[in-house]
């Protein structure tokens, strides 16, 4: 089991108002998982991956990822967990623009590790599929949004992490790349990397092996989709 | 190209500092000026300090007699090296010889040479009784073991010899037996020698026909007496005593002639100190609120390397890192700027205050030097303490929206 999720909730204080953003999820993910999670916008999507990837723990509930609650650990140990396990897409843009594409790609691995976990030529045939080969010494200000989007993906899924979260990975891509990057989620699930993607293109999650639905933080598996 | 290991660290530092140019700029000019500041300050204030100890310490004797109305000519010469001579009886020294309360008596003679052909330098020409002197012979003993001999001179340590081993006063040449250390009063710009040579340079300038010295017979006529009370003994007592026996004298209290000027500098160099410390509490200041503001802008970059795995404490490492850098290279810059340009501005405002005494001890310097750089290096890790509280804090999801 790469991760679980057991009654997880997670709730906020606005003014003397409590509002369940996430309400009492409960989620198996097995290696090589290609999972779907679709929304309307607030459902509560993007909390859940958070609270997956540690950066916010739930109000209530137990996730454990790798078998570790994330709960109880120390910030070098979530920290770890999430530099040497985890890979995160976010919505956001998310590279840093006083590092050249390739600087950001290759920053995660030096945090834990003293050497990368892929190769050069992993990296080269990642640019490569992505179509990021002429861009390596070029900074985030002057790529495209879609180029912006395709490194963050690089940098994810080029530690090998064995639970990919991506909040909508196709978000500003056409529907070439939207293809190409959705096949690329697809090899690396056989491989054995568990996904979990949140996207809102219904499109999308016929790539996916299962598929859930969220509303108003309650995730459900909609027999329509599946 | 970032490099593996811990040069990453490093590199992402120098990276982030050079990525803001305008910010890094503006924060290396404040430390660079800093820097400046507090090294010249320090050395300015600290000179100041060693020119009241160095006065109080070559004086040498707790009153000084000299001639009525002779008593600017006598602190001229102390204080400000600019030559002058004046004589009376050498009868005031064995009238005071015989005064209650006088542990030392000595007296002194004094001569200037003069800008021509016959002499090397104007200065100041003191001429000491080798045998009864207490005020000069202790610190000429710290460079010339023996006692003077006659035709012997001992040169200030202003005095410029350009190599020469002899200097010509009055057509006559006298060899040099030692230089003394630099003390920071005006006697640094004399010329020492005994009463024996001195009359000798006396009966040249008098062949020569210089008119200051028609009256004056180098035998019966001395500039000065110089005396030490014992020790516990009344002073307002002896000096009336001293005005019974001598009459018509000035007697100039060692405490009288230090202490006008000690004042000021003591005033000086606490104006100084204040200035150094608001400096200080300034700069402390606008430091923190620099790199404050960086970290309120930073909150997305800091978020982004939360996602990517960063510990709290390497985001705080590279943050005190980048401060580091800042604050050493410009604590670095910043004293080399201040030890090159301490020579001329430190002379300056002597001249300019009036304060011949700002000394500049190589030793002193140099300690000061890292005093300086240490605690100005310091500075960068400690002010950037709270962008690395801010960039430990808060919900790195919600910073990643916020940031946007």
């Amino acid at each position: 089991m790469i991760a679980q999720l057991d009654n997880v909730s997670k709730s906020y204080q606005r003014g003397k108002r409590e509002f369940t953003v996430v309400n009492d999820v409960s989620l198996k993910i097995e290696k090589g998982d290609f999972i779907s999670i679709i929304g309307k916008s607030g459902s509560g999507k993007t909390t859940l991956l958070n609270m997956m990837a540690g950066l916010i723990l739930p109000t209530e509930g137990v996730i454990k990822i790798d078998g570790k609650d994330i709960k109880g650990l120390s910030d070098k140990e979530i920290s770890s967990l999430r530099n040497e396990k985890i890979g995160y897409i976010m919505q956001e843009q998310s590279l840093l623009s006083n590092l050249t594409v390739q600087e950001n790609v290759r920053l995660p691995s030096y945090f834990f590790r003293n050497t990368a976990s892929y190769s050069v030529e992993d990296e080269k045939e990642i640019f490569r599929k992505l179509g990021l080969m002429s861009l390596t010494n070029v900074y985030p200000e002057e790529l495209s949004g879609g180029e912006l989007k395709r490194v963050a993906i690089a940098r994810a899924v080029l530690q090998k992490p064995l639970l990919l979260l991506a909040d909508e990975p196709t978000n500003n891509l056409d529907k070439e790349n939207t293809e190409l990057i959705l096949q690329l989620f697809s090899e690396i699930s056989e491989s054995g990397t568990a996904i979990v993607m949140v996207t809102h293109e219904l499109e999308n999650i016929t790539f996916t092996k299962t598929r859930y639905e969220m509303d108003e933080g309650i995730l459900f598996k909609n027999e329509k989709y599946n | 190209m970032l490099k593996r290991n811990n040069k990453v660290l490093r590199q992402l530092a120098k990276k982030n500092l050079l990525h803001r140019k305008y910010r890094s700029i503006g924060l290396m000019l404040l430390v660079t000026l800093l820097s400046f500041f507090i090294l010249l300050g320090t050395v300015f204030t600290q000179s100041m300090q060693n020119g009241i100890t160095n006065m109080k310490d070559r004086f040498g004797a707790d009153f000084m007699i000299v001639p009525k109305n002779y008593k600017q000519g006598m602190e001229a010469i102390l204080l400000k090296g600019e030559p002058s001579c004046f004589y009376f009886s050498k009868n005031v020294e064995t009238n005071l010889e015989k005064v209650e309360g006088i542990s030392e008596i000595t007296s002194q003679f004094f001569l200037t040479s003069i800008s021509a052909e016959c002499c090397d330098t104007p200065v100041q020409l003191i001429g000491i009784d080798p045998e009864t002197d207490f005020a000069v012979q202790p610190w000429i003993r710290q460079v010339y073991d023996e006692t003077l001999k006659k035709g012997e001179i001992i040169a200030g340590s202003k005095i410029d010899l350009d190599g020469k081993d002899r200097l010509k006063f009055f057509d006559r040449e006298y060899p040099i037996v030692a230089q003394l250390d630099d003390t920071g009063t005006g006697l640094d710009e004399a010329v020492f020698t005994s009463k024996e040579t001195m009359e000798q340079m006396f009966n040249d300038a008098k062949a020569k026909g210089l008119r200051f010295v028609e009256d004056v017979n180098p035998t019966e006529d001395i500039s000065s007496v110089l005396l030490r009370i014992e020790p516990g003994y009344d002073r307002t007592k002896l000096k009336k005593e001293i005005r019974k026996q001598v009459g018509a004298v000035r007697i100039i209290e060692a405490d009288e002639m230090i202490g006008s000027m000690a004042n000021k500098l003591e005033n000086m160099s606490g104006v100084l100190y204040i200035l150094i410390v608001l400096f200080w509490i300034i700069h402390i200041a606008v430091l923190f609120l620099m790199f404050s503001v960086s970290a309120n802008e930073r909150k997305k970059e800091f978020a982004i390397y939360r996602v990517l795995g960063s510990t709290k404490r390497y985001l705080a490492r590279m943050l005190s890192l980048e401060g580091l850098i800042v604050c050493f290279f410009c604590a670095v810059a910043g004293t080399v700027l201040a030890t090159v340009s301490m020579f001329p501005i430190l002379s300056y405002l002597g001249n300019e205050l009036e304060l011949p005494y700002v000394q500049i001890p190589a030793f002193q310097v140099i300690k000061w030097i890292v005093v300086d750089i240490i605690f100005v290096t310091i500075l960068g890790p400690c002010t950037s303490v709270y962008a690395i509280f801010r960039a430990g804090r808060g919900e790195t999801y919600l910073t990643m929206r916020q940031g946007d």
